[in-house]
């Protein structure tokens, strides 16, 4: 079958877009209707991690800069609401944003040593903070705070469906579409940024940071924002991770986390904003079925009384065979998969293949100036930056879009791969943004 | 400030048991720097290899193998896997630069540490004694109340890094397998252009990183009185900061850093006792923080120069 070619921003393109976005909106609204609330408690807790996975995309698959301190991130987001409102009796949405600042600051107050710092030394630093982050709660000083200290802080949300939605969901369910309404804005505010003349210029400084500096990113605000907002997001996934679990210990946001955040990173895409989803779905099932099919054999269950262990080796193993096989992740894998059906082309690149007139679309003016070799759509999907430093492990360019993204399709290479073209013209590129 | 500001005892005992756990740093960091002096990659799964070497102690030594032979056994397994995962795991992704071996040996993290809970059980398991490590086996030198004495466990581990830092001199000045590894470290490119096997001094940076590792988890292990998959957690951490004090790319700087490390790790709470529980990690982190932040180099590092 040949593939068919939409061009990107044509009314068939956004065709596409809306009803991938209705597909997915469907799925979430039918969820809660229709599987057991233990599930839903599951896809809640998907819910939670993605949007924490989404903020380390953001540093480190955007903006190339190494994170292994996530889990201190998730850990301020869950204490704070914890306790403010077991302590405090506030409301769960009213801690959201104290949560979201509070990472905020603390994302800002780790980003201003990679200022100075890159690769390894920056690595040492988060990986500090992040082990550092469940001791200071389990002590004294963390236990004044209200932490609660090694056994961890219980809090008690529940809510019950309003009477105005008219949906026969259960209570459970109606949370489970709360904490879905919550993530599909900061997706949706995600993708956003990676578009924009700041997403331009993160990736711009991963790929080559002389060049960006050179070309008038500005190195410093770049990297403490992309920091600050990855915590950001972190911590609002811990406020989230607490609408589906009544209890945060010093354990549950201890380095392990970290390094499941970073394995389900790798596995979705590092550079995508959608990968975020297959990476908090591995986060949730994997140990689930791991723990389920290591309890049913009984060589595995006498080995030991904790069948979830597994899981961690085989969150390893994943790891490293994605690192060697799929350095890119899943999600350009699936744009890949999905251009032999369906080939979304930039207007730009459509300027020197399909005149724009004949395809029936009004193409900006900066746009349709920037001549980029037909080639470059060709290849759709596995787009890869040239000259990537990380040799394709957050290489390709960010491939936004995939079943699930709350945006739909996207094509790669509308997107800041090569610096040299993306950031001159970043600012014309955004109007455009804006006027779509 | 601490009341007992003034009694000789207690500030020695601080300084014993400051250099006692330095020397542990120590280790570790020497882990690390021979890893980082060839390669130029930190191996985060450090901590988690040595962890798992110290169980090979424990496992033998229950097999009825003495302490000392059990833990030479170790050293040569370890020696052996280390070597192994540098040219298995490691080798293939280094091209690809610095985050996907960071990776890798993340990956390496968790399988040895959900491993070793697996075989060996999440709870402590008391370990391997080298050393005497009864209440009674001490040295007393000043009597009274507090008492200042020195444990065989401390006078061991320090004996141990003095030999080790020997061996480790004669072996990387005196000999010509340790002048090949310098020259990988001094210049890759020209070492290997003057023929030396760079691949094969990589795997002998992890190898004896690996074995350093072993002997210095099975010293934590004997410390602590108890060994679980968790117990080079924190020490790993401490390990990179004194590494990273003292210079990532020297040999001295680890153990000094070590030591350092270990020293103020022990004053700090011991004389401000406005500090309350254990807050050593959050010391070592700022330890990393003002280093890096100051002199990125450490104390006996390299300034590297970048070129655009």
């Amino acid at each position: 079958m040949a593939a068919r070619v939409v061009l990107e921003g044509s009314r068939a393109h956004r065709l596409w877009q809306g009803s991938g976005l209705l597909l997915a909106a469907l799925v979430v609204l039918a969820l809660p209707l229709f599987v057991s609330d233990f599930r839903i408690g599951q896809f809640s807790l998907v819910i939670a991690y993605a949007v924490a996975v989404l903020g380390l995309n953001l540093v480190t698959g955007f903006t190339g800069q190494v994170s292994l301190g996530h889990g201190a991130f998730f850990g301020i987001g869950a204490y704070t609401t914890a306790i403010l409102v077991t302590d405090h009796g506030w409301a769960w949405a009213a801690t959201v944003p104290v949560a979201a600042l509070l990472g905020l600051a603390l994302g800002f107050i780790v980003g201003v040593p990679a200022l100075r710092l890159h690769g390894l030394y920056l690595a040492v630093i988060t990986l500090a903070v992040g082990v550092a982050f469940p001791v200071v709660v389990s002590q004294p000083v963390g236990i004044a705070l209200g932490t609660g200290g090694v056994a961890g802080k219980t809090v008690q949300i529940g809510w019950d469906k309003p009477a105005w939605f008219g949906l026969d969901v259960s209570d459970r369910g109606w949370m489970f579409l709360v904490m879905a309404a919550v993530a599909g804005l900061l997706f949706w505010l995600a993708t956003g940024l990676v578009r924009s003349r700041v997403g331009r210029a993160m990736v711009a400084l991963r790929d080559n940071g002389t060049a960006a500096a050179i070309s008038g990113v500005w190195p410093a605000e770049v990297k403490t924002v992309a920091f600050a907002i990855s915590a950001l997001y972190g911590a609002v996934g811990g406020s989230l991770y607490l609408l589906t679990t009544p209890i945060v210990s010093p354990t549950t946001v201890g380095f392990t986390i970290t390094l499941l955040f970073i394995t389900a990173m790798v596995l979705g895409g590092a550079a995508t904003v959608s990968g975020a989803w297959l990476g908090g779905l591995a986060m949730v099932f994997l140990p689930y079925y791991t723990a389920e099919w290591a309890g049913q054999i009984p060589l595995l269950r006498s080995i030991t009384d904790q069948p979830g262990l597994f899981a961690n080796v085989i969150y390893g193993v994943v790891l490293i065979v994605f690192i060697y096989f799929v350095p890119a992740g899943l999600v350009p894998l699936l744009t890949r998969l999905r251009t032999r059906y369906l080939v979304i082309v930039p207007p730009e690149a459509a300027g020197v293949a399909v005149p724009p007139e004949a395809a029936g679309v009004a193409v900006p003016p900066e746009a349709a100036g920037v001549a980029v070799p037909a080639a470059d759509w060709a290849s759709s999907g596995s787009d890869t930056t040239p000259g990537a430093p990380d040799g394709g492990l957050a290489g390709p360019t960010p491939a936004i879009g995939g079943p699930l993204s709350p945006v739909g399709e996207h094509h790669p290479s509308d997107d800041p791969g090569q610096p040299a073209r993306g950031l001159p013209s970043a600012r014309g590129a955004s109007q455009e943004e804006r006027t779509r | 400030m601490s009341p007992n500001i003034d009694n000789p005892a207690y500030l020695l005992t601080l300084l014993t048991g400051g250099l006692t756990n330095g020397a542990l740093y120590a280790l570790v960091a020497l882990a690390i720097v021979l890893v980082y002096k060839t390669t130029s990659h930190i191996n985060l799964a450090q901590g988690e290899m040595a962890t798992l070497g110290a169980f090979a102690v424990f496992a033998l030594t229950r097999h009825g193998v003495n302490v000392w032979l059990a833990i030479a056994i170790a050293l040569v397994l370890s020696f052996a896997v280390g070597a192994g995962l540098e040219r298995g795991l490691i080798r293939p992704l280094e091209r690809r630069g610095i985050f996907p071996v960071i990776l890798a040996t993340l990956a390496l993290f968790l399988i040895i540490n959900a491993g070793v809970a697996i075989i060996w059980g999440t709870s402590p398991v008391a370990p391997p004694r080298p050393f005497p490590g009864g209440i009674e086996d001490k040295v007393d030198v000043i009597g009274g109340a507090p008492p200042f004495f020195v444990t065989h466990v401390s006078i061991g581990v320090l004996a141990v890094l003095v030999v080790l830092l020997l061996g480790l001199w004669l072996l990387l000045e005196k000999t010509k397998l340790g002048l090949g590894y310098r020259a990988v470290a001094a210049n890759r490119e020209a070492a290997e252009v003057m023929g030396i096997p760079v691949g094969r001094m990589y795997m002998f940076g992890w190898g004896i990183a690996a074995a350093l590792g072993t002997l210095a988890a099975a010293l934590v292990a004997e410390t602590a009185g108890a060994l679980d998959f968790n117990s080079m957690g924190a020490i790993l951490i401490f390990g990179l900061a004194a590494a990273t004090l003292g210079g990532f790319d020297s040999v001295p700087g680890a153990a000094v850093g070590g030591l350092v490390l270990g020293l103020v790790m022990a004053f700090v709470p011991g004389l401000f006792t406005v500090i309350e529980g254990d807050l050593s990690l959050v010391i070592a982190l700022l330890v990393v923080l003002v280093v890096l932040l100051v002199r990125p180099q450490g104390l006996f590092g390299t300034k590297t120069l970048e070129r655009v």
